[in-house]
């Protein structure tokens, strides 16, 4: 199992009036190769539990386990390389004074030749897609989806089992995240990260993952995949949450003729779209 | 991550309601009293005028000390210096180069009560004065400087500006020190250099950060009509009430007490 | 689809509260201080580009305008002509017939055209709820004592009661952007622009704004352009304004617009998922409508097929 956790609960500012139980005893497991979504509203603790995963928070109780190993304070640091973390906006961390010094920036630590950088460099540029003739620009002088790009490569440069991103598409344009969405994919398809997508866009989520957990008010609410997840619409709704049109579309129809099978687990246009010919092919013409 | 921003404490007292201003031309004139006395029969009258003011005030006793915690370290530091350089007559303690005279030993603990007679003495300024009517009550005071054209609308909403964008700047500052975290940033470097060094990634980010809020903001406050302190009105108006006559009396009382105590003793 | 422009003379109808008479906007125009100038007199010789490019429509008082377009189109640029915070290079925006380039109607206008920007944590300027709301209110030097009751409405109307003593870095994201729109609506501005006020919610709080934004439009009467990216906000709209590279490519209903699926996506853009779906099947020989944009209407078209 690439990572487990166990039992895991969080307060924020413990015995202060502002005390908030944000994780109440969470457990899951993600494996090799997966593309999790994590969704849930704004407070439901998702983004506190992915903190976890590579110790920017510790857990008051409960355990983090990634390659069978405990997550505790003598390893934190070997492990934090094996989970990269992709912050909200996360072109604002950007700092250096070109591309490539800040994509180089988290190879500090390892003590490589200047060839070996220049290697993973290219390699982590080239798999967020970027222009490598880019990399000796300043980074103010790229654009917005650009800048997120070389901090995703920044982060995958360090070459993580796991990458965690936290809302990679938020503030872009529906090309722009269908974009950066894509190249994320493909860091699973080419690159074999295990990826991590927390989000409270149904549709991304349907789009791209094969396994969902949808958190609430500090717990797991539901967990398997999006087909299953979103036939449970009327409570994704109460908790705050969109259930994609497609999903809507296929509930409201399989309700009205309850005698033709119709399959509620449908969220993508590819298989609504085979449903919906055979549903008419089949019957109407 | 929520930082409570200054300390304002909303227990709703009398010196709650007065106005910001006297109670700032009060804390100063404590000030100056605090400083001119000299024996320790005027701390002990100090002392018991501080605290209850804070009972007046209804600030739990905790208080006193959590305002006092952050200077405990400068105070203590300060009174170890004295006691080994401060000169005097009668000798109490003795070893090697090492002696301490019994005048250094009073010294020292009368700067410790000055220090944390001041301190308390502010602290209640900023436990029973919401940051709002703080900066509207140094506007009024520094009006009269307009005539020689001392910008003090401005400063007041600098300073306003500044209180309301410091938990944002906490929150942005907790996220940037995670991010550069999950690179590799190591902030636990026990050499100084190292440590200084480990600090641009974060610096710069929130520098540039600072300056995108510092537009959106001034874009905000333009298109919401914005244009300098002329002609501008104040939805909190500042009034004196009967409130502040009888606190002014009482520092007048208190004040007249130290200046009498002084010449006296 | 382009809209032909009208060379006609300023006929200035009453309806038309917001005109925009061939507005182009080039930020290259804009620098005064020095430094700029004396890059200008080396004489380089730069191309112009165009943030907006010669841009004509108008809208009338109370109508819900959607404004669309990818990023960096100039949809922002656009928002921010409207309520004088920049001038037009060329053309004229009037509101309200006054121009905008007049140095004269410059308050007026950022009074009566109320804006809600895009970070909650950047446009919020007072330490308390109340004090925000208070800030335009202030500016316009509304008599103190008559403030009060002002605010308690502006509060109530985006259903913050109990909120007006709170701190702003308490709520959530959807809160502090209707604490923006009540310092806007206590105002009492004829216009308000909503410039991607909603970008940086969770579903919740874009709810809750659009609920608040829709209320304004239908309860006061009150003409709103709305910037988004979110084609569901589009939906509601009476007109939608779609602007590709500084220019106005198109504008119609929201079914008009998303019935042209090619045009969207050309422009950047996508059309509602039920719309595409309905795209999709038609290009398998089914014979569907184009302009359908919600679920409801979805499953009215499809029963009736399916049930023959």
């Amino acid at each position: 199992m690439l990572l487990r956790v166990e039992n895991l609960s969080y307060t924020y500012m413990k015995g202060t009036p502002f005390e908030k139980k944000a994780l109440d005893d969470v457990s899951l497991e993600i494996e090799k190769g997966d593309f999790v979504g994590i969704i849930g509203h704004t407070g439901c603790g998702k983004s506190t539990l992915v903190q976890h995963f590579n110790g920017l928070l510790k857990p008051d109780s409960g355990n983090i386990y990634i390659n069978d190993q405990c997550v505790n304070n003598s390893n934190i640091k070997v492990l934090r390389k094996s989970v990269g973390f992709v912050f909200q906006y996360p072109e604002h961390q950007l700092f250096e004074a070109t591309v490539y010094k800040d994509i180089a920036f988290g190879l500090k630590g390892e003590k490589l030749t200047k060839a070996e950088e220049r290697q993973r460099v290219i390699k982590a540029a080239t798999a967020v897609g970027l222009d490598l003739s880019l990399l000796d620009n300043s980074i103010y002088d790229l654009s917005g989806g650009q800048k997120r790009r070389v901090a995703v490569a920044g982060v995958i440069v360090m070459n993580p089992d796991i990458l965690v991103l936290d809302e990679p598409a938020a503030g872009l344009d529906p090309i722009g995240r269908d974009e950066i969405l894509n190249f994320i994919k493909n860091l699973r398809d080419e690159y074999g990260i295990t990826i991590i997508l927390v989000s409270h866009s149904m549709d991304d989520v349907a789009k791209y993952t094969n396994k969902v957990i949808v958190m609430n008010d500090g717990k797991i609410e539901m967990i398997g995949a999006p087909g299953k997840v979103f036939t449970n619409a009327a409570r994704l709704r109460e908790i705050g949450l969109d259930v994609p049109q497609i999903t809507t579309l296929f509930a409201k129809l399989s309700e009205k003729f309850p005698e033709y099978n119709i399959n509620r687990e449908v969220f993508t246009l590819e298989d609504a779209k085979a449903a919906l010919l055979k549903l008419i092919g089949g019957e109407g013409k | 991550m929520t930082i409570s921003l200054g300390q304002y404490i909303p227990t709703k007292s009398v010196v709650h309601r007065a106005d910001p201003r006297t109670k700032f031309l009060a804390m100063i004139g404590y000030m100056v009293a605090v400083m001119l006395i000299e024996t320790f029969i005027g701390y002990g009258i100090a002392t018991l005028f501080v605290i209850s003011v804070y009972l007046v005030a209804k600030l739990p006793m905790k208080y006193v000390f959590k305002s006092i915690r952050p200077v405990i370290y400068i105070v203590l530091f300060t009174m170890l210096i004295n006691l080994f350089i401060h000169d005097g007559h009668t000798v109490w303690f003795s070893w090697r180069f090492i002696t301490i005279y019994k005048e250094s030993v009073f010294y020292c603990i009368k700067i410790m009560l000055r220090v944390i007679l001041l301190v308390m003495g502010a602290s209640v300024l900023t436990y029973t004065t919401a940051s709002t009517s703080l900066t509207d009550g140094l506007e009024s005071l520094m009006s009269p400087l307009k005539i020689i054209r001392f910008p003090a609308h401005d400063i007041a909403m600098m300073m306003s500006i500044a209180l309301r964008f410091i938990p944002t700047f906490a929150d942005e500052l907790d996220r940037i020190v995670k991010a550069q975290m999950a690179r590799g940033a190591d902030f636990d470097s026990k050499n100084i250099i190292k440590k200084v060094r480990s600090y641009i990634p974060v610096l710069i980010p929130l520098f540039v950060s600072a300056w995108r809020r510092a537009a959106d903001l001034a874009n905000a406050m333009n298109a919401r009509g914005y244009r300098g302190g002329e002609g501008r009105t104040k939805y909190r108006v500042l009034k004196f009430t009967l409130i502040d006559l009888v606190m002014a009396i009482i520092m007048i009382l208190f004040i007249s007490l130290i200046v009498i105590l002084r010449i006296l003793l | 689809m382009r809209k032909p422009i009208t060379k006609s003379l300023f006929v200035l109808v009453m309806d038309d509260y917001i005109k925009y008479e061939n507005v182009s906007y080039s930020y290259e125009y804009d620098y005064e201080d020095s430094e700029e100038e004396e890059l200008n007199d080396m004489n380089v010789p730069r191309s112009i580009s165009y943030a907006v490019k010669n841009i004509s429509f108008s809208v009338k008082k109370g109508e819900f305008i959607a404004i669309i377009g990818r990023n960096g189109s100039g949809k922002s640029t656009l928002a921010r002509l409207t309520n004088a915070l920049i001038q037009p290079t060329e053309g004229k925006v009037y509101i309200n017939s006054k121009d905008t380039s007049d140095p004269e109607n410059l308050w007026n206008i950022r009074s009566s055209v109320g804006m809600v920007f895009q970070n909650p944590d950047n446009q919020i300027i007072g330490t308390t709820v109340e004090d925000d709301v208070a800030f335009g209110l202030e500016n316009l030097g509304v008599p103190s004592e008559k403030m009060k009751a002002i605010i308690d409405e502006a509060i109530h109307f985006v259903g913050l009661d109990g909120f007006s003593e709170k701190e702003p870095h308490l709520l959530s994201g959807g809160q502090k952007q209707r604490v923006a729109i009540a310092g806007v609506i206590a105002m009492r501005p004829d216009v308000i622009i909503l410039d991607e006020a909603t970008a940086m919610l969770d579903p919740i709080g874009r709810k809750e704004v659009m609920s608040v934004v829709r209320r304004l439009n239908k309860e006061e009467n009150i003409t709103v352009l709305h910037i988004t990216h979110h084609m569901d906000e589009v939906a509601d709209a009476d007109r939608v304004i779609l602007i590709d590279e500084g220019a106005l490519l198109a504008t119609g209903t929201p079914k008009e617009l998303f019935s042209q699926g090619d045009m969207m996506r050309k422009a950047g853009l996508e059309v509602p998922q039920i719309t595409r779906l309905f795209e999709l099947l038609r290009e398998s020989g089914v014979d569907l409508p184009k302009d359908v944009i919600n679920v409801d209407d979805a499953v009215c078209i499809l029963e009736k097929i399916i049930e023959k």
